[in-house]
């Protein structure tokens, strides 16, 4: 044993000494320099001259818990800071998302700062996002065309003057010399709570009516009332088209809540209905399928769908089918699904198979790989539905259970209308059959009543349903929990009156009849007895077995459809809201209505109405706009946030032009399958004259901007993150100010902000003084005292004091409070945060003493989170879904393809891929053979991620995924570089306008983990903004950095719509971009 | 012209007095390679272990093995005997490993102690993906200890290899003899040194992002590279995270493992997990023709 | 054999050259050092940034330069003192013993300073003195140039005194060390077992063939163009013959050895082939084929043949300059092989990457080290020539 250090040194020193006074000096000297070093003072682990230092990392008071961004997963994060400056990010072990199971919430702070979560590699390179060199601190301001990427650099105040104001705004810029710029002040044109609550009744009143006469003859009658203020119309002839206001569009790429909740108060606020976020181009069928399925049966209507999905209950499945679903690599998300499967499949617990037309990294852990045809998933899922139908293979008991008392009886918590009847003209399946419309003998089915609406504030007529009881047609009131009605599944009949009807999952086995299981594999090519063993595992587990979608099949132009086939297979299954089947995400309220803050109060606010600028929300049928098919573009009635409409709807200034576009935190020029149709749209200042971006950076959409203004990070800011379908438990993950701002400080409402998304929407807040927003912004409150909303923790803060709160109005579901010790290390863990982001003082004012502990627990835990065990009760989940499952689905029935005039199927059918005139595409398809699909790998996010060169190690460059056999045929060989051209990109280039063009080259991959026939390319890759090319500042050129221009973005070969031409193909129910549909060829580019 | 016999004696005196002395100190420090790092009680660590787990409840195995670090650290360094355990069934080749160390130990452009290394197998449709994460191998007869001419690597009481970047004097023989290629050298680059060049961080941050000057922990001291100190120009090689076991962490590739693929514990705990996991498997070490007797197995 | 005397034309030896040549040379030897220091100059501001070698490759062309160097220190030595110490007729020559030392230093001092500049910490190159580890043949190596250099300049001392009873088994100690050292160089690589192609018991005997080729080819040339000390015409030429048959075999020798290790490598495929195949065919394939081969190998072959000495001395440049192939060839396809498949593509870097392309500043600072090199020897000389004067008790052709 060496001794320790104290103990030599006296020893030494001795020595040292002894040798000197012998006049060994010399020697003592060299045995000095030369000698092994002793163990010196503090050397635990290495013994060197070095003395050891404290490992700053592991202190308590240098970490804060906060959510990541890189993807939208949402993860958990433990920021660990050095010096002020966030160093590592690790997962936080009270956030289901990266310890499994998590730790229970009354963990001491001191105990679980000493654990680390797991996390991905983007996760852990978010510090690159916040200290990206190319972060913007200053507003910029055009100074070349759209672009061009020349830019100055201007006051806040200055910025927001000009964007209120409008004017002779870039006379600066040549061409532009004369343009008027209308500001906000102007198009805010609708401020009257009342006029707009008077308009809105009276242009519903107007679709309400199906008369084409008495239509237009309300219209007339709306122009003699309204006279006084037709002014503010965007056109009086078309009163549905609202106010002018409508003609500000605020839209927004990725967005979470509280943020969320600022940017559309302040949409409301401008008076405009136009408040549009990404779903589409991200997995918006897979929503707005799941919205259809989720619509309840309630004042005699379908309404209430809810945007969400499901997802499987990985930590409990036997057996899971994946398909089209990235989980290792993407997905809601790699670190929270990874953990819960990977145990389960070694020990053989789980076992998993994969429909991909790509090997995935999940696929490489599957039983089985289905490389299914890509844009052929509706026909796969029918093939074994028929399959599962034939066998008997199903969940009869649940599928039988025909009201909620049903499933009660029979232990279930959710139940389906699969024996609902429903009407099949000429045997098409329109709507339900309802009781009160069934005449026998003896007089209708049931006799109809007059019931309270939900709200309680008006009457309906409850006409109830029909199921067959042992063929006897019988009413069924799909709500009544206390009378079971069990119903007959296979109902193909004629009813006493004479109606044709059919139950519901007889409808369905009849789309899967079109054709036989043989045929269902061979139109997505995979082997018959593959499908049928997938099939078969998938029934053998009962209610724990599950089909997991994600984008593959929800991202055609058919997605609507296949996702609807794959959930049809779950509710076949049985398997919603039972522990190891389909469940759904479950949050914490923050928004506190009727509890603590109501921070969904908003006084003086004005009830926009009209035709939004997307087309969503409404039956072209029903508005003054219908004039016949094709529609001029496709109208959703059905879904929402359709991304490939914002700007391509301004081009064709459908349904109205639009004077003034905000963009928060999107990409739609990257993101969108021929994004490069945005570019054009956005350069032209005619079709566009205003548009402001917020932004951390100049990105591939803001560098059209007019304004842009520097945007916290994901680090320096607040949200509330909220879950995903695969975490059982309820949560409410936080995002707070972890770094300090690398943006400048500007003022609003008096106080110093950083420049941020909040500064800019309460800059303009104040500057027009909109309502929802200054010293009474939240309303009078509870105690008479004003809530106000000047500040961004006005609205942060509190919202954190709800969630402390807990859901229940006396506080009985409260979090305890922070002790001493605890509120210690809070404080401690923020004293590197300026004044204008962490005041404690200010702080505490905001949530008031009493609340001021409990928000430090939230925070000091990084939100709100429920025990794991918690999560389920029993077999079943404890958040679960519980309410009616649409098999078939009436309302989706009974709206009409705006392009084709044809009704839209009830039911899980298989539709080809095609345009929006309706007809498929295989002119495209000339010369053109291969397969365009794309995917992500866990390195990047989109448009994002490129700035972290830790990630760029790890793969420098994506390439184009392609089979040998297809190389050998093409004589193209593994790393040569081609471009990638299409039918509507001819030249295989992104048009970047101003004159600027990339090509779309990339380097070949050979490779086995493709379906021959297919090519496919990750996300990520193929930058020519976000630092990628240099930009003129204040004359200043700053460099691009060329790392960031590697690989390839094939997004612009992407199919165009053949009709819609300036958008992409898509899905025109569920609202889809189509990513997965082209077709192209590769050309080998030389030199 | 030839040598004289008194001549011809001195040559041979000389030349066997010459080989002599070589063969002898080529011996010698055969023979004393031993470990000069602390043992005994005073390397002993009381370290509070981690939040319990629910009872009834399966904890994450991140748990389990940090209470089981906690028992490994509080006996003398000696005793302790770290293994990792990498199941390839589990890892999904994620990379989060490879980024969570270079993040934790502030490794700069080129170096990397655990890149993970994907091999695709077969023909479609019959493929296969496998993934090979690479720590150093901490192994029981380290080539690369011998060849370092300066002794500024060798192998600690507990089996894991360090370098004293104080003592280094970057020649890279080290790097030259580790088969698995598991050292690297530090050259001094920087990641965020080529960005947003010209920029003046008024308007936009510009280059050198802040994390880049922090100094690392590695061995539990202070390393900061400023004016090209070490441990710039140094080979640099994973270390099983020292530094983080001393305060009671697992290593950063366990604790990121979003697979949790990777093991890492006391084989001289016969309770510990991953002793465990060497009785139940059949574990295999890469390259085990060189005969370097890894301390890193794998579960295929 | 009388006949080649002649055709050494006088104007050919350096301290007799012509004006013009020697005005050339020293141009060129500024030059040489003008671009050096440049090259000097961005390693000492840039560190190791401007340098091609990385992680997986981690040395490049002046480790290969420091082969080179102490091989020819080696080989030239092992010839000159062994032709002295054996007493050869042309070699027998204390003054000739002295310009042999001089050609060791000036081999060995430039290798040395390549390594140096090669470290990640110069300032730290004494902890070898300080802390050496001799399992490492590193270490090893540097203490035994550094014994070989003081012996050396011993033995020079002692070659001033009329007669020293040390001088030849000092001389014999020295060549000891010369042998071993080449030889051992190749050990250098040969114990790393981790590289395939290092791993090869030949390496050594590899090694000391191509020092004792490469030290022959110098000494030819020096002895061809330095002056000789006014030896006498046949005894030069004898010594100029016999170097170069010396010469001739050893390469000869060295293609033997090269051919065969490179033909059992691809013969029986196995750790060794990928690297032969790279030296082959790989991106350098021009270093091996043109360089080496046909530079190195077959034209000074085909000059040595003839009877021409004049062709030899060009024969003898060649090898001196090319054989730094052999090096090169061993150094850096042997290192080019990594044991783990797909360890290029698990994290990207041009640091890990088993392609190596020496760089502008390699090349530069190689430079330097030859006009350092070059500096040595006509310093050296020029005291040779100074002590040979001073030396009082000197008989020619006796000792
Ligand atoms: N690394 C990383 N992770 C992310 C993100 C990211 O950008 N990067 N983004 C996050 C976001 S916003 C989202 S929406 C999710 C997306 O998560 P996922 O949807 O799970 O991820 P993708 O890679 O888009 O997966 C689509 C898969 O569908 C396959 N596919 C293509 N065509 C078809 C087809 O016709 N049928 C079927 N069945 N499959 C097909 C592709 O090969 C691919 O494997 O990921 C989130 N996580
Ligand atoms: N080829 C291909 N394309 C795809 C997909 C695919 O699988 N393959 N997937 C699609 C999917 S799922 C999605 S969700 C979409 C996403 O598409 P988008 O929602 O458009 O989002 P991002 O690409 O994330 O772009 C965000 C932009 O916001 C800016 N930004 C970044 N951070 C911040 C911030 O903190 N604040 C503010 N204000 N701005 C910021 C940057 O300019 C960045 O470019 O992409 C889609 N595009
Ligand atoms: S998956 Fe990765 S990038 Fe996405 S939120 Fe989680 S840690 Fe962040
Ligand atoms: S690089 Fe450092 S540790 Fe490696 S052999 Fe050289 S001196 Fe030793
Ligand atoms: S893996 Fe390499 S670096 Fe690690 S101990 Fe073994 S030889 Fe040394
Ligand atoms: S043990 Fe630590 S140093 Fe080694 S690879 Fe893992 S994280 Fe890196
Ligand atoms: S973190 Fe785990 S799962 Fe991911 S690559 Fe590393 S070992 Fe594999
Ligand atoms: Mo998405």
């Amino acid at each position: 044993m060496i001794p320790r250090a104290d103990s030599t040194t006296p020893t030494r020193r001795k020595f040292l000494a002894g040798g000197a006074l012998l006049g060994g000096g010399l020697l003592a000297a060299a045995e000095a320099l030369a000698a092994e070093p002793r163990v010196a003072a503090g050397n635990a682990v290495l013994n060197s001259r070095r003395p050891d230092a404290p490992y700053d990392l592991a202190q308590p008071e240098n970490v804060i818990f906060s959510v990541c961004l890189q993807c939208n997963t949402g993860c958990g994060i433990k920021c660990k800071l050095q010096d002020g400056i966030v160093t590592k990010i690790d997962g936080n072990p009270y956030n289901p998302w990266t310890l499994h199971p998590h730790l229970p919430y009354a963990t001491p702070v001191a105990d679980a700062v000493r654990v680390d979560g797991a996390i991905c590699p983007k996760g852990q390179a978010g510090l690159h996002a916040a200290y990206d060199p190319y972060r913007l601190r200053k507003v910029l301001k055009r100074a070349g065309r759209r672009g061009e990427n020349k830019w100055v650099a201007i006051p806040f105040d200055q910025a927001i003057r000009e964007i209120c104001e409008g004017g002779k705004l870039f006379a600066a810029v040549p061409g532009e010399e004369q343009r008027e710029v209308a500001g906000l002040k102007q198009l805010v044109a609708l401020t009257d709570p009342n006029v707009s609550k008077a308009m809105a009744a009276d242009v519903k009143a107007i679709w309400d009516e199906k008369d084409k006469a008495r239509k237009q003859e309300l219209v007339r009658e709306f122009k003699r009332k309204h006279a006084a203020h037709l002014d503010i119309l965007i056109d009086p002839e078309h009163p549905d088209l609202g106010p002018k206001n409508n003609q500000i569009v605020c839209a927004w790429g990725r967005l979470k809540d509280g943020r969320g909740d600022l940017y559309k108060r302040f949409a409301a606020a401008l008076g405009t209905t136009n408040a549009h976020g990404h779903t589409t181009v991200c997995q918006g069928s897979l929503y707005f399928t799941c919205k259809a399925i989720s619509e309840q049966y309630i004042g005699g209507k379908f309404t209430d769908g809810k945007k969400f999905y499901w997802q499987a209950d990985v930590e409990n499945c036997r057996f899971v089918l994946f398909v089209g679903a990235n989980l290792f690599e993407a997905n809601y998300g790699p670190p929270n699904r990874t953990v819960r499967l990977t145990d389960h499949l070694v020990s053989g617990y789980t076992k998993i198979a994969v429909a991909d037309p790509r090997f995935s990294k999940l696929a490489s852990k599957a039983w089985k790989w289905l490389p299914l045809k890509p844009g052929t998933d509706a026909a796969l899922a029918l093939g074994m539905i028929r399959w599962i139908l034939e066998q008997q293979r199903f969940d009869a008991r649940f599928l039988a259970n025909a009201n909620k008392a049903a499933a009660i009886a029979t232990g279930e918590t959710s139940w389906t209308n699969a024996t609902w009847l429903v009407v099949c003209k000429d045997g098409q399946p329109t709507k339900f059959v309802r009781a009160a419309d069934v005449q026998l003998a003896d007089g209708p089915l049931a006799q109809p009543t007059t019931r309270p609406t939900a709200d309680g504030k008006g009457e309906y007529v409850e006409k109830l349903m029909v199921v067959m009881v042992n063929s006897q047609p019988t009413a069924v009131d799909p709500h009544d929990a206390q009378n079971p009605v069990y119903g007959d599944l296979l109902v193909d009949t004629v009813l006493p009156d004479g109606t044709a009807v059919k139950s519901g999952l007889q409808v369905l086995l009849d789309s899967a009849r079109e054709h036989t299981v043989a045929e269902w594999a061979a139109l997505a090519d995979v082997r018959e007895a593959d499908l049928v063993a997938v099939a078969r595992e998938l029934t053998s587990y009962g209610k724990m077995a599950a089909v997991d979608v994600h984008r593959g099949p929800a991202q055609h132009t058919n997605g609507f459809y296949n996702v609807l086939a794959w959930m049809s297979l779950n509710m076949l299954l049985g398997n919603y809201d039972w522990r190891g089947g389909m469940i759904k995400a479950t949050t914490f309220d923050f928004r506190g209505k009727g509890k603590l803050f109501d921070l969904e109060s908003h006084p003086g606010k004005i009830s926009s109405f009209g035709i939004s600028s997307i087309r969503h929300g409404v039956d072209y049928e029903k508005t003054t706009l219908f004039s016949g098919y094709p529609a001029k573009r496709n109208w959703y009635p059905l879904s929402s946030d359709v991304y490939e409409e914002i700007i391509p709807s301004i081009g064709d200034a459908y349904p109205y032009p639009v004077k003034a576009l905000f963009f928060y935190m999107g990409a739609p020029t990257y993101a969108l399958p021929a994004g490069h149709t945005n570019i054009a749209v956005l350069a032209d200042v005619e079709k566009l004259p205003l548009f402001v971006a917020s932004d951390i950076l100049i990105g591939p959409t803001s560098m059209y901007a007019d304004y842009i203004f520097p945007d916290l990070s994901f680090l320096e800011r607040w949200e509330f993150q909220g879950s995903h379908p695969n975490i059982p438990n309820k949560v409410q993950p936080v995002r707070q100010p972890v770094v300090t701002p690398i943006p400048e400080d500007c003022t609003v409402f008096g106080q110093q902000v950083p420049l941020s998304f909040e500064a800019l929407v309460l800059g303009v807040a104040e500057y027009l003084r909109l309502p929802g927003f200054g010293d009474i912004g939240f309303g009078a409150g509870s105690g008479g005292k004003p809530l106000p909303l000047q500040h961004p923790d006005d609205l942060y803060l509190r919202a954190v004091a709800n969630l402390a709160w807990g859901e229940k109005a006396d506080g009985s579901l409260t979090v305890p409070e922070a002790d001493a010790r605890e509120i210690e290390l809070f404080l401690a863990a923020r004293r590197h945060l300026p004044k204008t982001v962490f005041d404690p003082g200010r702080w505490r004012t905001i949530v008031g003493d009493e609340l001021w502990p409990k928000v430090a627990y939230v925070l000091s835990r990084g939100g709100r989170f429920e025990d794991h065990e918690n999560g389920y009760k029993g077999e079943h989940v404890a958040h679960p879904y519980a309410a009616l499952l649409n098999l078939y689905q009436e309302k989706t029935a009974t709206t009409i393809h705006s392009g084709t005039g044809r009704p839209h199927p009830g039911v899980a059918t298989f539709i080809p891929v095609r345009g929006f005139n309706g007809e498929e595409l295989t002119q495209y398809r000339e010369g053109h053979d291969l397969a365009l699909i794309t995917h992500r790998v866990i390195s990047q996010t989109k448009s994002r991620t490129i700035a972290s060169p830790w990630l760029s190690a790890i793969l420098p460059e994506n390439g184009i995924l392609i089979h040998p056999q297809d190389a050998e045929r093409l004589g193209l060989v593994h790393g040569q570089n081609v471009q990638v051209t299409s039918a509507t990109n001819a030249e295989g280039r992104w048009p970047l306008g101003d004159g600027n063009n990339k090509p779309m080259i990339g380097k070949l991959v050979v490779t086995q983990t493709v379906r021959p026939g297919v090519v496919s390319f990750a996300l990520g890759f193929g930058h020519w903004a976000t630092g990628a090319h240099d930009v003129v500042i204040d004359g200043h050129v700053v460099r691009g950095e060329a790392r960031r221009t590697r690989g390839i973005h094939a997004n612009a070969a992407m199919w165009t719509d053949p009709t819609v031409t300036n958008t992409c193909l898509f899905d025109p129910v569920g609202g889809s971009v189509s990513f997965y549909d082209t077709h192209v060829r590769l050309e080998p580019v030389y030199g | 012209m030839s040598m004289d016999r008194r001549e011809f004696l001195r040559s041979g005196a000389l030349a066997g007095a010459g080989l002599a002395a070589a063969a002898g100190l080529v011996v010698r420090d055969r023979l004393r390679q031993e470990a000069r790092d602390p043992t005994g009680s005073e390397t002993a660590r009381q370290l509070p272990a981690p939040p319990p787990a629910v009872s009834g409840l399966a904890e994450d195995s991140l748990l389990r093995m940090q209470r089981e670090l906690a028992r490994a650290m509080a006996k003398p360094a000696e005793q302790r005997r770290w293994v990792m355990v990498i199941d390839q069934r589990k890892c999904v080749g994620c990379h989060a490993c490879t980024i969570g160390c270079v993040a934790e130990n502030k490794l700069p452009p080129g170096v990397v102690y655990r890149p993970v290394v994907t091999e695709e197998r077969g023909a479609f449709p019959n493929v296969h993906l496998k993934f090979t994460p690479r720590p150093c191998m901490q192994c029981e007869r380290p080539p690369c200890v011998p060849v370092c001419p300066v002794k500024a690597t060798w192998r600690r009481p507990d089996g894991v290899t360090v370098v004293d970047y104080d003592r280094c004097i970057g020649c890279r023989y080290c790097l030259t003899a580790c088969p698995y290629g598991a050292r690297t050298s530090d050259f001094g680059e920087y990641y965020t040194d080529g960005a947003a060049v010209g920029a003046d961080g008024r308007a936009v941050a510009g280059p050198r992002g802040p994390w880049e000057d922090q100094a690392n922990h590695e061995y539990a001291k202070r390393w900061n590279r400023a004016g090209r100190a070490s441990p710039l120009g140094n080979a640099r090689k994973c270390h099983f995270c020292l530094h983080r076991l001393e305060v009671g962490g697992l290593p950063m590739c366990v604790t990121t493992c979003i697979g949790r693929a990777t093991f890492f514990g006391d084989t001289n705990d016969a309770e510990s997990l991953v002793s465990e996991l060497m009785a139940t498997h059949n574990v295999y070490t890469l390259l085990p023709h060189k005969g370097t007797q890894p301390r890193v197995f794998y579960v295929a | 054999m009388t006949g080649l005397t002649g055709s050494i034309p006088a104007a050919s030896r350096w301290p007799h050259a012509g004006a013009r040549l020697r005005l050339w040379l020293w141009l060129a030897w500024l030059v040489a050092l003008g671009l050096g220091l440049v090259g000097i100059y961005q390693r000492m501001t840039q560190g190791h940034l401007p340098a091609g070698y990385g992680s997986y490759v981690p040395w490049g062309l002046w480790v290969a330069i420091y082969f080179h160097g102490v091989g020819i220190a080696g080989g030239a030595f092992v010839l000159g003192a062994g032709g002295f110490v054996l007493g050869l007729p042309g070699f027998g020559h204390p003054a000739l013993v002295r310009t042999v030392i001089v050609l060791a230093v000036a081999a060995i001092l430039p290798a040395f300073m390549g390594v140096w500049l090669d470290l990640g910490h110069m300032g730290r190159a004494p902890f070898i003195f300080l802390y050496p580890n001799f399992t490492s043949m590193m270490a090893f190596n540097a203490w035994m140039y550094n014994a070989f250099l003081i012996v050396a300049v011993v033995c020079w001392l002692l070659s001033l005194k009329s007669r020293s009873g040390w001088l030849r088994p000092l001389l014999c100690l020295a060549i000891l060390f010369s042998i071993l050292f080449p030889s051992q160089s190749g050990a250098f690589f040969g114990v790393v077992e981790a590289k395939g192609f290092w791993h090869s018991a030949l390496l050594p005997m590899l090694f000391l063939a191509s020092a004792i080729t490469a030290g022959a080819a110098t000494l030819l040339v020096v002895r061809a163009i330095a002056d000789d000390q006014g030896l006498s015409r046949t005894e030069h030429d004898l010594a100029v013959a016999r170097l170069r048959t010396v010469t001739l075999v050893g390469l000869i020798v060295y293609f033997v050895f090269e051919f065969a290790e490179f033909s059992i490598a691809l013969w029986n495929p196995n750790t060794h082939a990928p690297a032969v195949e790279l030296i082959l065919w790989g991106p350098y394939w021009w270093v091996f084929w043109i360089v080496h081969l046909l530079l190195g190998g077959l034209v000074p072959l085909v000059l040595l043949i003839t009877r021409r000495p004049r062709a030899w001395t060009g024969a003898a440049l060649l090898i001196a300059g090319a054989f730094i192939s052999a090096r090169l060839n061993v150094l850096v396809p042997g290192q080019a092989v990594g044991e783990i498949q797909g360890l290029q593509e698990a994290f990207h870097h041009e640091r890990l990457t088993y392609i190596y392309h020496a760089t502008v500043m390699e090349y530069l600072v190689g430079l330097f080290l030859l006009a350092v090199g070059a500096a040595v020897f006509f310093l050296g000389e020029r005291i040779n020539r100074w002590a040979a004067r001073r030396a009082t008790s000197f008989s020619r052709g006796e000792a």
